[in-house]
């Protein structure tokens, strides 16, 4: 009994130590001082967000805005005129089947995709009108997680989540910090030198969210996060992502794993056909045209 | 602090790009460092024969080969009244002969093939045409060798060679360019996920792109260094033989100041290695990676 105890405080304190340090809930990391700064709490652009004003900011943010997004393939819609709207912190699952446009709407957010028509709208930055050479400082704001991890084969788990952090020019110590922290939360620091191929399917998820979430985005974008794991596993994946989410962070996840859903499905936004045809559990309401308010 | 610490990761992406590439990178600086060296020998020969060229122009010695029959010291008087000539030297059939032995070891020829010379030394280039006009008007010369003959006949062909080495680099250079497109698009088609998790992540467009600029750029360098070589091979050997030859038809002496031109003619292989190769390698991230 004594030893849980011991082991939840000890969690507690790494857990604390991990915000304190690695700043995993603040818009920006340190050495990124680049990008327009914007208005506070809905600034994705703002470099540092105090902790203590976190959850203050989070009440009262909107992280994403669709507003009647479009998106066509030649002739098949592939989004049609969606709404939605979600709030910093929350966990949403976006369900439906194969084609339903699960894929292309997470693609719309990180800029893969342009819409052709609508307004997206990721902190205060209209990401459709976002030039090139901004679509980095976008995705340095969000971190995104895979169905099939997309982790470096010759790299190991320690490696692959530093690759990034190497390329925006963070520091050694910053770099070390960071991802130890990242692969303590993941519960992975004892694999941290071991290469993809050694690691299981899960552990290899689990390199990949470390990587989403070692910038300290406050969103993250997971399509189809367990679309190749075990049931097992995609339900340790998912309480990952929960326990990430009560943190702060927004996150945003595909699946069609409907036991998961029931489980974890606080807001669930369901798509059939590039159309919205439930959303429940939202923080928000949709008014008329277009619009929202808070329910 | 940042900007240094992406470049100085820009080039061990670099470095590990060209790893990566194994054995094509020996195809690729083969073939660029043939086409440079080859643009590099042009340059070497057209700054040699333009060197020739001025050393020539600024001769004011020529030569007058006389027939067996001519009186030789009558002609040289003759010669010597001329007001533009400083001095007249007599070099008899027999004395060449002589010289000629020394240098070249020939005991199978029998008889003496040489003529009867006269170097001739004039006050001012300038009057060189007018003293050879003169000159010519004399009885029992048999041939006189003076520079601008020489001269115009080495600017023809330093200009045709020029025209013709261009030609065949630009297209060797087409063909590198192509080649070192073909690499680099390899690598990118190798590095795949690579670049595509960097670009999911934010990274900067020139932290992506730029290893395989470098990657390009290091094939231009490594090729440069590979071309000199022969390029002081041809240096050393061949044209200080074509040198000792030429003096042994012409009596003049040559300055040349081969070295700094040879510095020269590396600096421009590797910046013409650097631009071929760093923009076709730009050229091909431009081309094959979405950002």
């Amino acid at each position: 009994m004594r030893s849980q105890r011991e082991e939840s405080a000890r969690r507690v304190r790494s857990e604390r130590n991990y915000l304190d340090f690695a700043d995993l809930v603040s818009a920006a990391p340190p050495w990124s001082h680049r990008g327009p700064t914007a208005t506070p709490c809905g600034a994705l652009w703002r470099p540092v967000v105090p902790p203590w004003s976190l959850k203050k900011c989070f009440i009262i943010q909107r992280v994403i805005r669709l507003r009647n997004v479009t998106k066509e393939y030649g002739n098949i819609k592939a989004l049609d005129s969606v709404n939605l709207e979600i709030g910093a912190g929350e966990m949403a699952l976006v369900v439906g089947a194969s084609g339903a446009g699960k894929s292309t709407l997470m693609k719309l957010l990180y800029r893969e995709e342009k819409p052709d028509a609508g307004q997206i709208i990721i902190g205060n930055i209209d990401v459709g009108s976002l030039s090139h050479t901004k679509i980095p400082y976008l995705r340095r704001r969000m971190g995104i997680v895979f169905q099939d991890f997309k982790l470096l084969p010759h790299k190991s788990a320690f490696e692959n989540v530093a690759y990034a952090l190497r390329g925006l020019g963070a520091e050694e110590y910053e770099i070390q910090k960071r991802v130890s922290g990242a692969l303590k939360l993941v519960g992975l620091l004892d694999r941290a030198f071991n290469l993809p191929s050694e690691l299981s399917g899960g552990e290899q998820q689990r390199v990949g969210i470390a990587r989403a979430i070692v910038q300290g985005p406050p969103l993250v974008i997971a399509d189809e996060p367990t679309g190749n794991l075990d049931p097992n596993t995609s339900f340790e994946i998912f309480t990952l992502l929960e326990r990430i989410a009560q943190r702060g962070t927004t996150i945003l996840v595909s699946t069609h794993n409907q036991s998961l859903v029931k489980h974890f499905g606080k807001r669930v936004i369901a798509l059939d056909k590039g159309k919205v045809i439930s959303d429940t559990g939202s923080t928000f309401t949709t008014g008329s045209g277009g619009g929202f308010a808070r329910s | 602090m940042r900007e240094l610490r992406v470049v100085w990761r820009t080039l061990q992406e670099a470095w590990s790009s060209i790893k990566s590439s194994g054995i094509s990178n020996f195809i690729v600086i083969s073939i660029l460092a043939v086409a440079l060296a080859l643009f590099g020998g042009v340059l070497q020969l057209n700054s040699s024969i333009k060197q020739i060229s001025q050393n020539l122009d600024t001769q004011l010695e020529f030569s007058i080969y006389l027939l067996d029959s001519a009186n030789v010291e009558e002609i040289a008087r003759q010669i010597s009244r001329l007001d533009k000539v400083e001095k007249v030297e007599i070099v008899t059939k027999d004395v060449a002969w002589q010289r000629f032995k020394e240098k070249y070891d020939f005991r199978d020829i029998s008889g003496n093939p040489l003529p009867n010379t006269l170097h001739v030394n004039i006050r001012r280039p300038q009057d060189l045409d007018e003293v050879i006009t003169e000159v010519k008007k004399l009885s029992g010369i048999e041939q006189i060798s003076y520079a601008p003959e020489l001269f115009n006949g080495l600017e023809r062909i330093r200009s045709i060679l020029f025209s013709f080495g261009i030609l065949i680099t630009l297209i060797l250079a087409l063909g590198t360019i192509t080649i070192v497109s073909n690499t680099i698009q390899l690598v990118i088609k190798s590095r795949s996920l690579e670049i595509e998790i960097l670009r999911l992540v934010g990274v900067d467009d020139w932290f992506i792109r730029g290893p395989f600029i470098f990657h390009g750029i290091f094939y231009g360098v490594a090729s440069a260094l590979l071309a000199i070589v022969p390029l002081l091979l041809f240096q050393n050997f061949v044209w200080n033989s074509f040198q000792t030859s030429f003096k042994t038809i012409m009596p003049v002496t040559f300055n040349f100041d081969s070295g700094s031109d040879l510095g020269m003619i590396f600096f421009i292989l590797a910046l013409t290695g650097i631009l071929v190769c760093g923009t076709s390698s730009y050229f091909t991230t431009e081309r094959y990676i979405k950002i």
